[in-house]
């Protein structure tokens, strides 16, 4: 007698693509370090535009942290590449209908203008500059500031146009990651701002329940793209953890954000609630390909 | 036709070896020749693989003249139910024949009879059947693969298939998370991707692939795509009059969410039976949405900004 069959007949379990070689901690951090970098730039530039004399005092310091963090994660994707001597040939061609080629030219063009910009902000904190940015740095400045929207961008389609179980459905990835980063960048200056005990505190406090309700929002619809892969490869009890602590974190900073004010503790820890779970689901999206399916047993 | 093939192949490789480009000699025309681009050679009538899978006996003659022709390194054999030991394409394995033991439990044992009716013994109800088939890259129309590469490594050559220039590659990974047939993939060993080339260089000495070559029962036939379409057309209505009811031609025709293949097949079966998706789709189709909500989202996130800040400044 031949033994009952263990598994379904044929292939039909690696129907398919390969697992994405995009694994680990290192892509995790490179898009995390990805949306702050661009984030802190985003939010201390636009204020500075909108709201010069109450955010400029902070642009010496955000600019190079800004630069600093964004340098990281191109680091992080040489890292990652297989060959990383051959970065080089990305610049061969430009198709900005596929989102890595758009994200090497536009991250690279953001990166250059970033520099200028933040060489006036190292020099301005040594005092070889003056205070407050000249007509040429807010040129280069507005430069970044328009690179930074495909540099912001790209780097969500660059998961959603794969096929990769979870990757593939979530639609909303593009605009959950861009919109996190600037609650990131609010998160991140708003701490710097405490330290330098500048206005802009109070009125980065102020801002951040609109952007934490639109992260919010587009959290919701990233996830429920990809909830069908989860259902399939997290267990419900992970599920259950994920979703309470990411909705339970949320809640507790727009509590903080409604009921404190931005003392130095209240910073600290708000932009701690910001940072942590943006870190979480960026890790348990990228693992999603990787992970098994989960067996499901009949009640 | 077997003869004329044989000798004209000999004839090819007593050609002397064609020159290759000549080596940069320092950083900067190694980086110039990078960076260079040469001539697109003249397009030629497109060219495909038609798999036949009721004719695969499962001899893994395509597999071994693949490897042999492309110098592809033996891979340790995985135990997997069944014959097959390849388990997946790879970087270093560019054809996979696939076995399904589609039996339920044995019929009892039958005494041998002498004179046995060989007749009446094909006409018996059969205990099962073999499912074989031999899987490739799909060189598809628009393939994913190819508009996922950023630096161009990936191209449809002059015959309309699709390669990797592997001297381009950088092995960002970008390819083989796109391919929703778990084709293209990553080599440990150099970091770049690879895949069936559908034997390019055999192509332009105008020699057919040596999986097709390979074939002893004709599974794997290469032509023209068109005449190739035809031909599997015709077989598909063939097994339809021989009772095969659920014959049918995948990758031959385009659907909503996906181009034609030219690499297609003729399966008996579902096609998740042999590991191919029944409706596959395009990850590009979702693009230009995708680009727009991320720019939604994005915009949105600094106009809210700029507003609340602009009211809420001292």
């Amino acid at each position: 007698m031949t033994a009952p069959r263990s598994a379904p007949l044929g292939y039909g379990d690696s129907v398919g693509p390969h697992p994405s070689p995009w694994e680990g901690e290192v892509p995790v951090l490179d898009l995390f370090l990805h949306d702050v970098g661009i984030g802190v730039f985003l939010v201390a530039t636009v204020g500075a535009l909108v709201a010069p004399e109450t955010m400029t005092p902070l642009l010496p310091i955000a600019w190079p942290l800004s630069l600093a963090l964004v340098g990281i994660d191109m680091l992080l994707l040489l890292v990652d590449l297989g060959d990383w001597t051959r970065f080089f040939h990305m610049f061969r061609v430009f198709k900005p209908g596929t989102p890595m080629s758009l994200g090497v030219w536009s991250l690279s063009g953001f990166l250059l203008a970033l520099t200028g910009a933040a060489t006036w902000g190292a020099l301005s904190l040594v005092g070889f500059a003056p205070a407050a940015p000249g007509a040429p740095v807010l040129a280069l400045a507005v430069v970044a500031l328009v690179l930074a929207v495909p540099a912001s961008i790209y780097k969500g389609a660059v998961f959603s146009i794969t096929s990769q179980p979870g990757w593939r459905d979530a639609r909303w990835t593009a605009g959950a990651l861009s919109a996190s980063s600037v609650l990131l960048g609010v998160a991140i200056l708003g701490v710097q701002a405490r330290f330098l005990d500048v206005p802009a505190a109070v009125l980065l406090w102020k801002v951040a329940p609109a952007l934490l309700l639109l992260d919010a929002a587009l959290f919701t619809a990233w996830r429920r793209g990809a909830e069908p892969a989860m259902r399939e490869r997290l267990s419900p009890e992970r599920r259950v953890a994920e979703g309470l602590f990411q909705w339970g974190v949320r809640g507790a900073a727009l509590a903080l954000l409604l009921l404190g004010r931005p003392t130095v503790t209240a910073v600290l820890t708000f932009s701690l609630l910001v940072s942590v779970p943006a870190y979480v689901a960026r890790r348990t999206f990228l693992a999603l390909p990787h992970l098994k399916r989960v067996a499901r047993t009949r009640s | 036709m077997a003869s004329s093939d044989r000798v004209r192949e000999l004839e090819v490789a007593a050609l002397p070896p064609a020159e290759g480009p000549e080596r940069p000699d320092g950083l900067l025309a190694f980086l110039r020749q990078g960076l260079a681009r040469g001539e697109a050679p003249e397009m030629r009538p497109a060219v495909g693989l038609f798999t036949d899978v009721s004719l695969c006996i499962g001899c893994k003659a395509c597999e071994v003249a693949c490897k042999e022709w492309n110098l592809l390194p033996s891979n340790p054999p995985e135990w997997r139910e069944s014959y097959d030991n390849t388990g997946c394409l790879s970087a270093t394995s560019w054809r996979h024949v696939k076995f399904v033991e589609d039996f339920g439990a044995p019929l009892p044992p039958r005494p041998v009879v002498p004179g046995m009716d060989l007749t009446a013994l094909l006409a018996e109800p059969k205990a099962g059947q073999w499912h074989l088939m031999s899987d490739s890259c799909k060189h598809c129309v628009e393939a994913p693969c190819n508009l996922a590469c950023p630096t161009g490594a990936m191209i449809h050559t002059e015959f309309s298939t699709v390669i990797v220039q592997p001297d381009v590659c950088t092995g960002c990974g970008s390819c083989t998370s796109a391919c929703p047939f778990g084709v293209v993939a990553q080599s440990p060993h150099d970091g770049h991707a690879h895949k069936c080339v559908l034997c390019y260089d055999r192509l332009r000495d105008e020699l057919e692939p040596a999986c097709a070559k390979s074939c002893p029962t004709r599974s794997i036939r290469f032509g023209p795509v068109e005449e190739l379409r035809t031909e599997a057309r015709a077989r598909v209505e063939t097994l339809h009059a021989r009772g095969y009811g659920k014959a049918r031609l995948w990758g031959a025709e385009p659907s909503a969410a996906y181009s034609e293949t030219h690499a297609f097949y003729l399966l008996l079966e579902e096609p998740e039976l042999y590991g191919l998706p029944s409706r596959p789709v395009n990850p590009w189709i979702h693009l230009a949405g995708d680009y727009l909500r991320g720019a939604v989202g994005l915009l949105t996130a600094v106009v809210l900004l700029a507003v609340a800040m602009g009211r809420m400044a001292p």
